[in-house]
């Protein structure tokens, strides 16, 4: 196993660093690839390109920013025939740096803070299509695809548009097409507004669109995100699910992209709603994984959105029974259009924690891991309103904009009621600085994490060289990236079969709830190829003790449901932990994550009970545990 | 000699025949609105408008037209139709449109929707110059403060050790490994007012914004959770907006402005159409 391991170690990690460190690294120079000095690297090089703030041209320790790397305007399809309408990106730019926006529905939307970055990611299928039929563009009614679909607009005929729009999504026939002048147009469009409202240093605005196969109704959709400017995007035309439904076309397009000097990389989403697709073992074409699939996904798709507005995908109670928190934001009906209801088998393939588990499986099979992702979070809203906050929710489309029926409202008016929504999720990420390269150079390296909506803040070291105390050394952040790895990295075996140790530092929300406690989750492969996992209470909040049956007691509740209130008289502000695995075998292939969880508070449709003085039925949960999902640490032994 | 008939009785006469008539044509009566008429043109509507289907049955069957249903997929269909036009007609009679706040709003964002103007083309720089002095304030910048700092936690030794021990600190030592743990950034880089506020409280920001950058190590300066020795690296002042840098994004803000100013004319229009009769309790004199 050993001498297998390393070899694909050496290839992997040197492929994650040399993408990561391009930025700082001089080219045709070699990284050299050592377990506790991957980062180290890049924090001692000069830089090839001048960071934008002086002070930080040599990082030390990184800057944490939230943003939102999925979101939908009045120019994808469904949003806009969904009645996203007066909300076009513009709008979504404004209201993500703190603007006071107008929503659809005409309740005024203004965040408490704005984001530091976003990517605006319309459906590539039809991108910008309906405005500019409504304004009865020359170009597409001269389209006779176009000009049908603008008699039904304007007859009102919902259903005609929605099956013929579900229709040509999804098929290769070029007259089905946007008219490749008007594709390159709005693409241009999409492409300009990015750079209009970039701002290096204070509001990164990504390039970037949405890949929308969904093969049967089974999503398989991606975000497809690019480094570089506007200009760069606009030398090529977004591949969609009309060239391919295959992500393996998806990757293989990306890949002529890089070869036309063009850099991007895609993330995928609601596993949930895939019915077994997203973490298969097989292709779409039927065929058990490869080593160069293996290589292709993981080098093409460094992070998973882990939670959003469809639910949470970190893992499931049927797959978790032992997890008391795996019941989050759960949803398990069917796949994306309800056409398929949910079976038990297909679970282990649609959730982060068991695909990372499988990865582990495949990668002793293949030699390479498919599924070594990163965590991060996003929303997933087509409001074109990115809004996460409990008491600041606007919903997925306009019928769960904020109103007193609105959860009742059906999502797209035939699928699930809108109190199932969840208002979820945010991206953060360690980077030099808040601009396109280093956010894009920091999802390549997988140092980010996914929130379900507050901004917990989350650091997250391993390494063979860290003392109990360094954890409470103000510099222990500079000492993780010197003698360890940051969350996303990789740990070789040590020569002594040591185990590993970790650094883990939370703190909660600045206008937030208190933690509740920080949660080591362990997956790994035994010498029969039976994957496990484990979670440790490695921190907890109000001095309790983990006890002798290995349960710790509740935190506790301080929610007011009448009023919707809480207050942070339990939990902690921060929590701090070494911890080094107590179980560890040095001859297992392992990957640790952290979850951090908040204290209950109210969740927002309480809020909307309280606002609005309305009941809702019992089904419809109370209160939440908003929570933190870092990116692995692999141990390769 | 024969008396004509009576003009009554043609009157009656006639009366009755039309009746006969009328029942032959439309034997269930045109205005009873307690029919409801269901026939092919109706049902290819409802089945285009939505027709209670399930996405998931529109998806999976691909686009569907009256004749590709089943007769047990019609039946359901006339059935559904039926179901939904009585509940509409019938809560039409009870009024509950009337009263409704969700479809009064509804119809009044679908009107909004539709009064909405067309895009204005860019007016030239001297309108949008005019329109930038007006708005001056909103183009204003926040300064921008960039430091470092040593934290000295309070919550070990009090606040007053913890400013002891900050000017304790060696300048020429590791600053880095000095002072204790902080919960966020140790360098804030072109960090607005509110940002540095959200972490270490206003006073602090109000603090830091004050001082001139500088090599050296300034402070101790109190924050909510101990002190700090900070260094300034750059403070980067708002200066005047610039219109020319500024162009594209007061265009924006131009055409914003210019369609709802326009969209409120239309919905001006609209209302002076009407006549509101106000009760004189409720008439002001102010406006």
């Amino acid at each position: 196993m050993r001498t297998r391991a390393w070899p694909w170690l050496a290839i992997g990690v040197s492929a994650i660093v040399s993408s990561a460190l391009a930025l700082l690294v001089p080219e045709g120079e070699a990284t050299p690839v050592k377990a506790d000095s991957v980062t180290d690297a890049g924090l001692d090089v000069q830089p090839k390109r001048m960071a934008y703030s002086p002070p930080l041209r040599k990082p030390a320790e990184n800057n944490l920013y939230f943003g939102d790397l999925h979101l939908h305007t009045s120019y994808s399809p469904d949003a806009f025939l969904n009645g996203t309408r007066s909300v076009t990106p513009d709008e979504a730019y404004r209201f993500a740096m703190g603007y006071e926006v107008g929503a659809d529905n005409g309740v005024p939307a203004k965040l408490r803070r704005p984001l530091d970055f976003i990517g605006i990611t319309d459906h590539a299928e039809y991108l910008g299509v309906f405005p500019r039929l409504l304004a009865e563009d020359d170009e597409l009614t001269s389209w006779p695809l176009g000009l049908e679909w603008l008699g039904y607009l304007q007859r009102n005929e919902r259903a005609k548009v929605g099956v013929a729009f579900a229709n040509a999504i999804q098929s290769s026939d070029r007259a089905l097409r946007t008219p490749d002048a008007v594709n390159r147009s709005v693409w241009g469009e999409v492409a300009d507004n990015a750079d209009r409202y970039n701002r290096p240093g204070q509001f990164t605005a990504l390039v970037g669109y949405e890949w929308t196969s969904m093969i049967n109704g089974d999503n398989l959709h991606r975000v497809v995100l690019f480094r570089g400017d506007g200009a760069e995007a606009k030398r090529i035309l977004p591949f969609t699910a009309q060239d391919s439904a295959d992500p393996e076309d998806l990757w293989n397009a990306l890949e002529k992209y890089e070869a036309a000097g063009v850099r991007t990389l895609a993330i995928a989403h609601n596993g949930n709603v895939s019915n077994g697709r997203m973490f298969a073992p097989v292709t779409i074409s039927g065929q058990p994984l490869n080593a160069a699939y293996a290589r292709k996904r993981s080098r093409w798709e460094p992070v998973y959105e882990v939670t959003q507005v469809k639910g949470d995908g970190e893992t499931h109670p049927d797959l978790s029974p032992s997890d008391a928190f795996a019941d989050f934001e759960t949803w398990d009906k069917g796949n994306i259009t309800l056409s398929e209801p949910k079976t038990r088998d297909m679970l282990p393939y649609e959730y982060a924690r068991s695909a990372l588990k499988e990865g582990l499986r495949h990668q002793r099979q293949l030699g390479a891991n498919p599924f070594e992702f990163g965590m991060i979070g996003s929303t997933d809203q087509h409001t074109g309103l990115s809004t996460t906050n409990e008491d600041n929710f606007f919903g997925k489309f306009p019928e769960s904009e904020p109103s007193d029926h609105r959860w009742r409202e059906k999502m797209s008016a035939v699928l699930q009621e809108s109190w199932e929504l969840s208002a979820s999720g945010l991206a953060a990420v360690w980077a030099p600085e808040n601009t396109r390269e280093a956010i894009f150079d920091a999802l390549m390296r997988r140092e980010t994490y996914g929130t379900t909506g507050s901004r917990i803040r989350l650091r997250f070291f391993g390494g063979y060289d860290f003392a109990k105390g360094d954890i409470d050394r103000p510099d222990y952040a500079r000492l993780g990236y010197r003698r360890g790895v940051p969350m996303g990295g990789d740990l070789g075996r040590a020569t002594n079969d040591a185990p590993p140790s970790f650094m883990i530092h939370a703190v909660r929300d600045p206008d937030g709830a208190n933690l509740d406690r920080v949660q080591v989750v362990k997956g790994w492969l035994d010498a029969k190829g039976r994957t496990h996992e484990k979670i440790y209470d490695v921190a907890l909040s109000d001095n309790r003790k983990v006890g002798p049956d290995g349960k710790a007691p509740p935190v506790g509740s301080t929610v007011d449901i009448a009023k919707a209130t809480y207050t942070n008289a339990i939990g902690d502000p921060e929590l701090a932990k070494w911890w080094r695995d107590p179980d560890f075998d040095a001859s297992q292939p392992a990957f640790y994550y952290v979850r951090v969880l908040e204290i209950p508070r109210p969740r927002w449709t309480t809020y909307d009970m309280a606002y609005f003085g309305i009941e809702m039925p019992a089904e419809v949960p109370r209160t939440v545990q908003d929570r933190a999902y870092s990116s692995p640490i692999w141990y390769h032994p | 000699m024969r008396r004509g008939i009576d003009p009554l009785w043609w009157f009656l006469g006639s009366g009755a025949a039309i009746f006969v008539l009328a029942a032959f044509i439309d034997p269930d009566g045109a205005d009873d609105t307690s029919v409801i008429r269901v026939d092919r043109p109706v049902l290819e509507a409802y089945l285009a408008a939505g027709g209670g289907n399930a996405l998931s049955e529109t998806l999976s069957a691909g686009p569907r037209t009256l004749d590709d249903l089943s007769p047990q997929a019609r039946k359901d269909l006339v059935q559904r139709y039926v179901e939904e036009e009585a509940l509409f007609r019938e809560a039409q009679s009870w009024g509950l449109d009337q009263d409704d706040p969700a479809i009064r709003r509804r119809l009044g964002q679908s009107m909004r929707f539709a009064l909405r103007p067309e895009v204005a083309s860019d007016p030239g720089d001297a309108q949008l110059r005019k329109f930038f002095d007006a708005n001056k304030s909103e183009y204003a910048e926040s300064d921008l403060v960039t430091f470092e700092h040593i934290f000295f936690d309070a919550t070990r030794g009090g606040a007053d050790g913890a400013a002891q021990r900050a000017r304790a600190f060696r300048p020429d030592s590791d600053w880095q490994a000095a002072g204790d743990r902080f919960a966020y950034q140790r360098t804030y880089v072109g960090a607005r007012s509110e940002e540095v506020s959200a972490q270490l409280g206003r006073d602090f920001a109000d603090a830091v914004f004050a001082l001139n950058p500088s090599d050296a190590w300034q402070g101790p300066i109190r924050s909510d959770l101990g002190a700090h020795l900070v260094r300034v690296v750059r403070h980067d002042r708002a200066g005047e907006p610039d219109f020319a840098a500024l162009r594209p994004i007061i265009l924006d803000d131009w055409m914003r402005a210019r369609q709802a100013g326009d969209l409120e004319k239309r919905i001006d229009a609209i209302v002076s159409s009407y006549e509101a009769k106000v009760a004189p309790e409720f008439k002001s004199d102010g406006r």
